[in-house]
């Protein structure tokens, strides 16, 4: 078995946030399904996503969150953030209102995710270059500002999509290697690939010692 | 209708809980108090024992610091008078309703699996099941077979998309929702098994609870079974990926009822490019139901198909088929069809045609089907041989079923129908049998004598 959903070693949690119509769901499906939606609909509630990805010859599986970006789901989009090794914060850089609420979605994510979970700011829509609202240079600096990871995106084309989902991935499993973050924490947000009767393993992994039900 | 949730979160609409104990009964000679809970308009049935109000009890002192001598007192002798039970029954009653007053904000997982919210409330529901699914979930994915699931599960996850995360589920890795969306997303065939009566003993009925499906990102196949086909709420996706639709004993009366289940209005336009249309859909297997007919409107919501069963319906008459340009396979077992007029202008190149039990006397519009291969017309009328003739003529039938009609009775019924197919008689198989060696010198000597008699007659 060398394909399929089940041959990877690590699970890494993310999750994806920001205001409404920022193109959230967009990302996570040109990301998941290589294709632009293009009538997407509001999410309801929060949409779910995988995709096994390679990083430093692991198996890496994402479990991307897709949260909805209403005001009326605020609640059920705070209650995912607790053990996410990944935040996807999205803007619009066609509305300066999607960048000018930024640092509330960023006070969220610091207040209500673990110090270690990495945050990557993307500003989608980079296809409308002729409607942009905001620019490269500010957006690049308020990321340097709150110390974020910084790409613009477009979901539309494609462009730079897979490279936000990967350099998250590298930089979380970067701080793994250096003893950051401790794969056994509850809220890590990464875990070994569940090892139960029945599951398959993948070939060459590190021995992962059986995750208890973390009491 | 949202079921319990346990959320302290003032967005989520919380509702309350009741319990009661109506009465105690008889099981197996040991006394089961017979507990009513509720929660808003949904209330189930449980039965426990005495011994098992005491385990829940224990856990509660130890774990949630509730007073020892909440819980009514054991008794050891004359525990079986009908006066003690109905004590115990009423001080029983009133400890739950003390407990559920006190913890009323966030239900342990004790009480809540003393009263088996794991079997009707949202929460719990999915809960057991990502935990399942943790175990056996991938075993099922590989293994490629249909997933069976019912309404009430389908609903639990649609409702648990909207709702806030437990702090139960983060806790615990084997509950954690992630679970169920990732096998639900893996799945390519999906029954949906329904049932109109009451759920356990509760007063649920599964049928009466929508759902939606946009969690299933990779479905092929869905069958509802005996499901109630418009509870489901949205079809969108599914309009664009799905391959074979089946809907089994759900009553319906219309192909439409299903192909535009998620619309209120179900008198649509004939169009051609409808944005109901399932377009890429080749099999729609709507048996057992209670069709009369065929809606042209319908017809056109699947361009694509190959294979349709209508079996176990009450249709009268083939209509409206001929826009199925793809068509392949017809069933149309099963149901009330006397007549078949000039069938070749209603279906398009049909390959298989099935039409056991039926009323049909002859087959005389089936003459210029000349695709057909395979034709099944068991258990009819048939009572004239000249009414096979046409069909014996059509150049690519392989399988001809008679079995069941009056017509097989005649004397020499097998070589005087192998004889109509003249040379091919060697290439069909007559009721499910080919030709024997013996039957063929038969058809061939048959064949020589009207041969030679042509030729007299020419002469």
């Amino acid at each position: 078995m060398s394909a399929g959903p089940y041959n990877y070693s690590y699970i890494f949690k993310y999750i994806i946030i920001g205001d409404m119509g920022v193109g959230k769901s967009c990302l996570l499906h040109q990301f998941t399904e290589k294709k632009f939606m293009a009538d997407c609909p509001h999410t309801i509630g929060v949409e779910f996503g995988t995709r096994i990805i390679e990083v430093a010859g692991q198996k890496i599986k994402l479990q991307i969150w897709d949260t909805a970006g209403q005001e009326r789901f605020r609640a059920v989009t705070r209650s995912y953030y607790r053990g996410a090794a990944g935040a996807l914060l999205v803007y619009d850089i066609t509305r300066r209102s999607t960048y000018n609420h930024l640092s509330s979605w960023l006070s969220d994510a610091r207040n209500l995710t673990n110090p270690n979970t990495v945050i990557f700011l993307i500003g989608n829509k980079s296809d409308l270059e002729a409607q942009r609202d905001v620019t490269y240079e500010e957006a690049k600096q308020f990321a340097e500002e709150n110390e974020l990871l910084f790409i613009e995106a477009s979901a539309k084309t494609g462009d730079n999509v897979e490279d936000a989902f990967l350099e998250t991935a590298k930089k979380i499993y970067q701080n793994i290697q250096d003893g950051s973050l401790d794969l056994n924490a509850a809220e890590s947000g990464v875990q070994h690939k569940p090892l139960q009767p029945g599951r398959s393993q993948p070939q060459n992994t590190p021995n992962p010692t059986k995750e208890g039900c973390a009491c | 209708m949202a079921l319990y949730v346990f959320s302290k979160s003032r967005d989520v609409s919380q509702q309350k809980v009741d319990v009661c104990i109506p009465f105690a009964e008889k099981e197996e000679e040991c006394t089961v108090y017979v507990i009513k809970v509720s929660v808003g308009e949904i209330w189930w049935l449980v039965k426990q024992r005495y011994k098992n109000f005491d385990l829940l009890h224990q856990q509660l002192v130890l774990n949630h610091g509730l007073r020892k001598d909440l819980l009514p007192a054991k008794k050891i002798i004359g525990n079986k008078d009908p006066e003690f039970i109905e004590r115990r029954r009423s001080d029983l009653e009133i400890y739950l309703k003390k407990i559920v007053q006190f913890l009323e904000k966030a239900l342990p997982l004790e009480v809540c699996s003393f009263f088996e919210f794991e079997e009707y409330e949202v929460y719990s529901l999915v809960r057991k099941l990502a935990a399942e699914l943790y175990v056996n979930g991938e075993t099922k994915i590989l293994s490629g077979k249909t997933i069976s699931m019912n309404p009430l599960q389908l609903h639990a996850v649609t409702q648990k998309i909207q709702l806030p995360r437990s702090p139960v589920e983060q806790l615990n890795k084997e509950q954690d929702f992630a679970h169920v969306l990732d096998f639900l997303a893996n799945i390519e065939s999906l029954e949906i098994v329904g049932n109109r009566d009451f759920y356990r003993n509760s007063n649920l009925i599964l049928n009466n609870l929508p759902f939606d499906l946009s969690a299933f990102k990779s479905l092929k196949h869905l069958c509802f079974n005996g499901a109630n086909v418009s509870s489901l709420i949205c079809a969108r996706s599914l309009r664009t990926s799905l391959e074979t639709l089946s809907a089994h004993s759900c009553g319906l009366k219309s192909m439409l009822e299903v192909l535009v289940c998620d619309s209120v209005h179900k008198n649509l336009e004939i169009k051609v490019d409808s944005p109901y249309a399932w377009r890429e859909l080749v099999s729609l297997d709507l048996s057992e139901n209670n069709m009369t007919e065929v809606s042209p409107a319908a017809v056109c919501l699947v361009p694509k198909l190959r294979r349709l069963c209508l079996n176990c319906n009450a249709l009268e008459s083939v209509t409206n088929l001929s826009s199925l340009s793809a068509l392949e396979e017809l069933n149309l077992s099963n149901n009330r069809i006397r007549q078949l007029p000039d069938l070749h202008t209603k279906l398009g190149n049909v390959k298989s045609l099935l039409l056991a039990q039926n009323r049909l006397t002859n087959l005389d519009g089936l003459g210029k089907l000349y695709g057909l291969v395979t034709l099944d017309v068991r258990s009819n009328k048939i009572a004239d041989l000249e009414t096979i003739r046409p069909v014996a003529a059509l150049p690519c039938l392989e399988e001809l079923t008679l079995t069941g009609n009056p017509v097989t009775t005649v004397l020499d019924f097998r070589t005087k129908v192998l004889t109509m197919f003249g040379n091919r008689a060697s290439e069909v198989s007559l009721d499910n049998e080919k030709a024997m060696q013996k039957e063929l010198d038969t058809v061939a000597v048959l064949l020589a004598l009207s041969n030679s008699a042509k030729k007299l007659s020419i002469k």
